[in-house]
């Protein structure tokens, strides 16, 4: 029998489907039966959703436009580049 | 049997009468698709115009067509099935398994050669496609219809290529007829010397064929697009030789672009879109681009998408769709039941993994038309894909194209212009990327100032043996770690952290199901934002890489020196601390805010 802790120690793997399928189908069963782990394991999913859905550390506009023409700014009048 | 579910259609179905009756058999590319009947339909149209009647190229030259570009492109579904008709229609056996090896050691007469070049050039390599390839076939005798009908045979050739790697379609009869050929197994066969070639003069302008004006009477195709799209698209325009193959394009398009029920319109756009980029196509992107417009998706939304959809805020259900479509369009020899398998745990049906797969052999199909015609893109495009690079030796059977390798190769020449492009199309991701790892604004930064330097100092360097995106994020990455390192931080990323003993999660109560009924996407921004930079570094460059990144962990665990067994309980620590700090807002616990 799996334990809540074993499931604990797999349940990113298990996320990533970078678990054999045998300890698979034994994780699954114990998740289906367990409302702790089906909690773990629906909130870590909603959790990996959340951070590849939401625009996090969008860079802003005027940030962008400001840094663009600072390295192009360097880029152009800095030293010429060494020829290759 | 093929990835997706089959469904018994009745006896009387049109579409499997008419390929009876027309090929002899039906094949299993159609009953791979019978959850979607509609579909079959559009496509059984479609073959009916363009392949099974008469018309300015014979049908033998069409087969021929069919046959050799799936064989460059190792498709054993299509080579079987266009060699068994080709055989049933008179050629001999050692000149249709020549063909498919060197169509210029078959015996053919030089025309004939000569179109099966350009199929060949069109379908492996399209952005090499230019004035020229058509003046070459006219000085071989051909008219403009039949090199019309040469450029819409080629497009179906990838059509059903892509179709077939999509559905993973079985072939009706045992291959083992053919005997084996070494050039078949051989990466980027075809003939020798597409390679050789440089990359054209790009002059373009305007449609390589001249098109007949339509009558005066009302033209249902065009009636159909404008009063569908608001306008008509030059790539039909550019198709008035062949009405009746305009016919079957609208209603293609109206049953697989145009409905609403299986995925949404603009989800298929979102396909049309990103495979158009990876293509190099700017004609299309532009159209689509618009198209998104219309549907209210601002522009520097669907920019970033044709970029980088990974990086477009996109949810990670559209994500995983476009990333099926990318890899069966670009890598098909890689393409796996898993990869369409990948759809339905997303929660997508059936039905929308066969559409999607649809959509995406559709693409195909009109990138090939639009760079065989040479069409002028109907509206300002806002991104142009110059002329590509000289490509190296691929080892890859279809050769991934980088989609900056043009701007690359101006940049190295001092092309500052050009430079300004790649920073404006990567330099989100690296910021990114920066933020997560140094999780300070200030060295983000600098960071992304100091990385975009180095890029362009050591662009010489750069083999093209990796995508230039993933060059740069390495370059990034590594700016962001020595940044971090550098700082008096009291934690080093290597030691074991003094409590690296078990994490006992707390928060166990259940979540609610959409937290934007909480909270509105800018708070969840800003509380993942928030958390996020709270982690411990070990952790957050961890988060970052696998996925932020989603680098692989082989690739994460080479890029920290970490072993992947340490890799993966960083991760899986990480992502535990995450969801528990998260839990507190999260949790449906707390009462409704407004938004």
């Amino acid at each position: 029998m799996i334990s809540c802790a074993e499931v604990l120690a797999e349940l990113s793997s298990l996320l990533d489907d970078q678990v054999p399928a045998g300890l698979r189908s034994d994780l699954e069963a114990h998740i289906a039966g367990c409302r702790t782990c089906t909690v773990l394991y629906d909130s870590m999913r909603k959790t990996l959703t959340i951070v590849t859905e939401a625009r996090t550390f969008d860079l802003p506009e005027d940030l962008s436009e400001r840094m663009a023409q600072r390295i192009l700014a360097r880029v152009r009048g800095g030293p010429a580049r060494p020829p290759s | 049997m093929s990835f997706l579910r089959e469904v018994d259609l009745p006896a009387t179905f049109g579409p499997f009468a008419f390929f009876q009756k027309n090929l002899g058999f039906v094949p299993n590319l159609f009953r791979a698709q019978t959850l979607l009947p509609r579909v079959i339909e559009a496509e059984a149209r479609i073959a009916g115009a363009l392949l099974l009647k008469e018309s300015a190229l014979s049908r033998t030259q069409k087969e021929c067509i069919l046959l050799v570009v799936a064989a460059a492109r190792q498709n054993t579904y299509c080579v079987m099935a266009h060699l068994r008709i080709l055989l049933s229609l008179g050629m001999e056996e050692e000149r249709a398994e020549a063909l498919m090896s060197d169509p210029h050691r078959a015996g053919l007469p030089g025309a004939d050669v000569a179109l099966l070049d350009f199929a060949l050039t069109l379908g492996l390599r399209p952005t090499r496609i230019g004035r020229e390839d058509v003046e070459a076939l006219r000085r071989a005798g051909f008219g403009d219809e039949q090199i019309l009908e040469a450029v819409l045979m080629t497009g179906l050739a990838k059509f059903l290529c892509t179709l077939s790697t999509g559905l993973g379609v079985v072939p009706e009869f045992e291959p083992g007829r053919l005997r084996s050929r070494s050039g078949a197994a051989a990466p980027g066969a075809g003939p020798p010397d597409i390679g050789a070639r440089g990359a054209p003069e790009h002059e373009k302008s305007g449609p390589y064929l001249r098109a007949a004006d339509p009558s005066p009477d009302p033209f249902p195709p065009f009636i159909f697009f404008r009063e569908r799209f608001g306008f008509i698209p030059n790539i039909f325009r550019a198709q008035t030789l062949r009405p009746d193959v305009l016919d079957a394009e609208a209603e293609a398009v109206g049953s697989i672009l145009l409905t609403d029920d299986v995925l949404t319109r603009q989800r298929k756009e979102y396909i049309l879109l990103v495979v158009s980029a990876a293509n190099l196509n700017t004609y299309c992107v532009a159209v689509h681009c618009e198209m998104l417009r219309a549907l209210g998706v601002p522009e520097e939304t669907s920019d970033q998408v044709a970029v980088d959809h990974r990086h477009a805020g996109l949810s990670a259900a559209d994500t995983a769709l476009l990333d099926m479509a990318l890899k069966l369009d670009r890598q098909p020899a890689e393409f796996r039941a898993r990869d369409l398998e990948g759809l339905l745990r997303h929660g997508f049906t059936e039905e929308q993994a066969l559409e999607a797969v649809v959509m995406t052999a559709l693409t195909g199909f009109l990138n090939t038309l639009q760079m065989g015609l040479g069409t002028e893109p109907d509206f300002a495009p806002r991104r142009v894909f110059g002329a590509e690079a000289p490509t190296r030796a691929s080892t890859a059977s279809a050769a991934v194209e980088d989609a900056d390798a043009g701007l690359v190769a101006r940049a190295r020449e001092g092309d500052t212009k050009a430079f300004e492009d790649l920073i404006r199309r990567h330099q989100r991701r690296v910021y990114r990327t920066l933020m997560v790892i140094t999780g300070s604004l200030e060295e983000a930064k600098d960071g992304l100032f100091e990385t975009f330097l180095q890029a362009y100092r050591q662009i010489d360097t750069f083999q093209g043996r990796t995508l230039f995106s993933v060059w740069l994020t390495r370059l990034a990455i590594g700016e962001g770690l020595r940044r971090l390192g550098r700082r008096n931080e009291a934690e080093s990323l290597d030691d074991p952290a003094p409590d690296e003993g078990e994490f006992r999660p707390r928060q166990i109560q259940a979540w609610v199901d959409d937290p934007e009924t909480i909270y509105s996407k800018a708070q969840i921004q800003a509380l993942v934002e928030g958390e996020i930079m709270k982690l411990p570094a070990r952790y957050r460059v961890v988060l970052a890489l696998r996925d932020i990144e989603r680098l692989s962990t082989e690739e994460a665990a080479a890029i920290l020196d970490l072993g992947t067994a340490r890799l993966r309980t960083r991760l899986s620590r990480g992502r535990l601390m995450l969801r528990e700090a998260l839990a507190s807002h999260f949790s449906s616990g707390r009462k409704e805010r407004g938004a």
